[in-house]
């Protein structure tokens, strides 16, 4: 039996009222934290910025593994398999993305003071 | 799990032949096609690029406002976050669905998806009020490289909850038809993947356009 012939179990399938109230109230505090940060005059820039950042990670791990009942059970392997290839996908995308323009952007803005 | 799986009769093909394998030896599911279920799962991983390159755009273009107006001028917060919390809990619904299709409840079923359609067309309606008053003020997605992104980004999203609505209505009428045999089980839980999914890209618009747009 390789996984091939396992796959019978979906994430989304097989979950508890349990787990799917659980899974809502964590996404409710980790949804009015960072409005609540973004809201709040009070709150330091930066600190609200790594709240935000914080939060949505958490949250999204929260959606994966209490709705989506994304978990560590063989069936799940190529589940599995497939959204870590996903994610680093997107990081070498969004990284690579930002690092770059950044770069761009730092020698176009240098160029004005070159030429003067 | 093992009390679910069944063997199907032998039916030997061509394909089974030369792979030596008996087709009696793979374990089918009968409550749903667990292919199709991972096959919709890597397409909502394409799909997942699809967005993380939207996304990269945004994060590029965001805050160029070409002297027009900024994120910080436009979104209105509480206004996102009743957006966020109709499809939270439209995400919530649709597992009190799945759990009804668990037990064999069809009318549960039936109801979860009327609330969660309800939910999500909510949403739909406010989001398309949203862009139309940007729209109707200038800030239209032709105005800046800011507002093209970010029509761009929540546009593809919102398209996706109304293609998801609209699917929704299709398994709605489906389920009351056929009831919760394999194939209907096996499309619920697709429909489940595809609009829990959506909730997880939107963690992701309202934290990283939003939230971030007005710091």
């Amino acid at each position: 039996m390789d996984a091939l012939s396992t796959r019978g179990q979906p994430a989304s399938y097989g979950g508890h009222l349990r787990t799917y109230v659980t899974g809502l109230v964590l996404a409710v505090l980790l949804t009015l934290i960072p409005f609540g940060a973004a809201m709040d005059a009070g709150i330091g820039r930066d600190t609200a910025l790594w709240a935000i950042v914080i939060c949505a990670a958490a949250q999204m791990v929260v959606h994966l593994v209490f709705f989506l009942h994304l978990n560590r059970r063989p069936e799940q392997h190529w589940y599995r398999i497939s959204i870590a290839f996903t994610v680093l996908v997107i990081a070498i995308l969004v990284v690579g993305t930002l690092w770059i323009m950044g770069h761009l952007n730092h020698n176009m803005m240098a160029m004005p003071a070159v030429m003067n | 799990m093992s009390s679910n799986v069944v063997t199907v009769p032998a039916r030997l093909d061509a394909g089974a032949v030369a792979a030596n394998v008996r087709r009696s030896d793979v374990p089918v599911n009968p409550v749903f096609d667990g292919n199709t279920t991972l096959g919709f799962w890597v397409y909502l991983m394409t799909d997942c690029l699809l967005f993380a390159g939207l996304f990269a755009a945004y994060a590029v273009l965001g805050r160029e406002a070409a002297g027009g107006p900024t994120g910080k001028e436009l979104f209105e917060l509480p206004y996102v976050l009743k957006e966020t919390g109709c499809l939270l809990a439209s995400s919530f619904t649709y597992g009190l669905a799945t759990l009804a299709m668990q037990t064999d409840r069809r009318t549960g079923v039936l109801g979860w998806l009327t609330v969660t359609l309800i939910l999500g067309l909510t949403f739909l309606g406010m989001e398309f009020g949203e862009f139309s008053h940007l729209v109707s003020i200038g800030a239209g997605p032709d105005h800046s490289a800011f507002l093209s992104s970010f029509f761009t980004l929540v546009g593809t999203h919102g398209t996706h909850v109304a293609f998801g609505s609209i699917w929704m209505l299709v398994v709605i009428a489906q389920v009351a038809k056929f009831g919760l045999n394999r194939t209907m089980r096996t499309r619920l839980l697709c429909l489940g993947l595809f609009w829990h999914f959506l909730d997880i890209v939107w963690i992701g618009v309202f934290s990283f356009v939003y939230l971030m747009g007005t710091l």
